[in-house]
């Protein structure tokens, strides 16, 4: 399954490989102020982008997609909403024919937080994700090598709305001034929306393939907190000491 | 216990933070890698005509296929139902095959008349057609029998003729 496929340019490569390490090298940094902040946690709203889909789809007109997300911690108790946008164009084959999916979707859901204290986050958790997107079929024909003629059909735009489920595991860690960074690794399970009347679509946007009623996925989240209630952890005595 | 194993989860994954990076680099450079299966065909709708001569049935009963207004002969592709694959003409609603057989003096006809819809075979493949709501006349053979009227990517047998 290549749900990130494509990705071939070596430009592009390069450039999400000097993201990443960027990325590496300031959270390498924010682990210094690790064990200061280990004693409190902040409640809070948490907004934030998707940093991987910008950088990916950089000077690529024919795909697009952007993505933000809010989440609201109490305690170990994260809600999590996700909402974003994605368009992408192909030409399958070596026929004439372009294929354009054009769409909205969010995910709803929640994590845990496997951390007891401090602000980082390691979570477990799901969702509960929908599209509803467009679907357009230009210029198909279809050519016979054996009969030399070529046919023409026009395919009608079809809208369509598809459900999933996602299990999701990952984490957030605190950068400093209350800005995070997360990674997200999501198994999404189709629960309707596969009838495409015979051209499925080249994605089904924020789900992935629409080939699979299974799909895997990574996001990455640069995310800023808005505190609003802060608890303190008092450190529990060790066994056999007064 | 519980807390126990998740500060030692916790401890593993904030040390390797940035090897777990690293790694999601890595993952994304394999994803990106991996290719799409070339086109074989495999998925593209053919109609599949079983030959029996007298009461067995026979893969090597015919000698040439054509095309009728074709200036070659069509391969002579094999189906796992040992039914012969003719390619339906995506330009036209409809076309005919004439076949040649071996050792036999009669030059069957078939003659096909159907309806088309456009179907994405694979984003490797590309586009291609489903044959509906096939019509058959078969001239120079004992008897006929269609049996699917429909051509899609599941294929199978489409049409037995009977030869004595």
């Amino acid at each position: 399954m290549c749900t990130l496929s494509k990705a071939r340019d070596t430009g592009k490569t390069i450039l999400l490989f000097l993201g990443l390490l960027l990325l590496v090298s300031v959270s390498s940094w924010g682990q210094s102020t690790y064990r200061q902040r280990d004693s409190v946690r902040t409640d809070g709203f948490r907004v934030g982008v998707e940093l991987l889909w910008p950088l990916y789809t950089i000077g690529k007109p024919d795909q697009k997609q952007w993505e933000v997300m809010g989440d609201y911690g109490y305690d170990r108790h994260i809600g999590v909403l996700e909402i974003g946008q994605q368009y992408k164009r192909t030409s399958p084959g070596t026929d004439a024919g372009q294929l354009e999916v054009n769409g909205g979707y969010f995910r709803l859901g929640y994590e845990y937080n496997l951390l007891k204290n401090g602000d980082d986050v390691i979570f477990a958790g799901g969702r509960y994700g929908q599209a509803t997107f467009v679907r357009t079929v230009s210029d198909l024909s279809v050519t016979s090598t054996y009969w030399g003629q070529t046919g023409r059909a026009s395919v009608p735009d079809i809208v369509r709305t598809c459900g999933w489920l996602e299990a999701v595991i990952g984490a957030k860690v605190r950068l400093g001034w209350q800005l995070y960074l997360g990674l997200t690794a999501r198994a999404g399970y189709r629960l309707y929306g596969n009838d495409f009347d015979g051209i499925a679509p080249n994605v089904v946007p924020g789900y992935g393939d629409a080939l699979n009623n299974l799909n895997y996925n990574i996001s990455y989240y640069l995310s800023f907190k808005i505190p609003t209630r802060t608890r303190a952890f008092i450190p529990e005595p060790k066994k056999g000491k007064k | 216990m519980y807390n126990l194993i998740v500060l030692k989860i916790r401890k593993k994954i904030i040390a390797n933070w940035p090897q777990m990076q690293l790694f999601a680099f890595w993952s994304l450079l394999f994803l990106s890698g991996c290719q799409q299966e070339p086109c074989t065909g495999g998925t593209i709708p053919w109609f599949g005509v079983q030959v029996y001569i007298g009461d067995t049935l026979r893969t090597n009963a015919i000698a040439a296929i054509r095309g009728v207004g074709t200036m070659t002969d069509a391969n002579l592709n094999i189906g796992s139902q040992r039914q012969y694959l003719l390619q339906l003409n995506p330009g036209a609603d409809s076309c005919s095959y004439s076949l040649t057989l071996n050792n036999r003096a009669n030059a069957p006809t078939i003659n096909l008349h159907y309806t088309k819809k456009p179907v994405l075979i694979s984003e490797r493949c590309g586009f291609g057609f489903n044959y509906n709501s096939i019509r058959v006349k078969v001239s120079g053979v004992d008897s006929a029998r269609l049996t699917k009227d429909f051509a899609d990517s599941t294929r199978g047998t489409n049409l037995i003729i009977w030869i004595r």
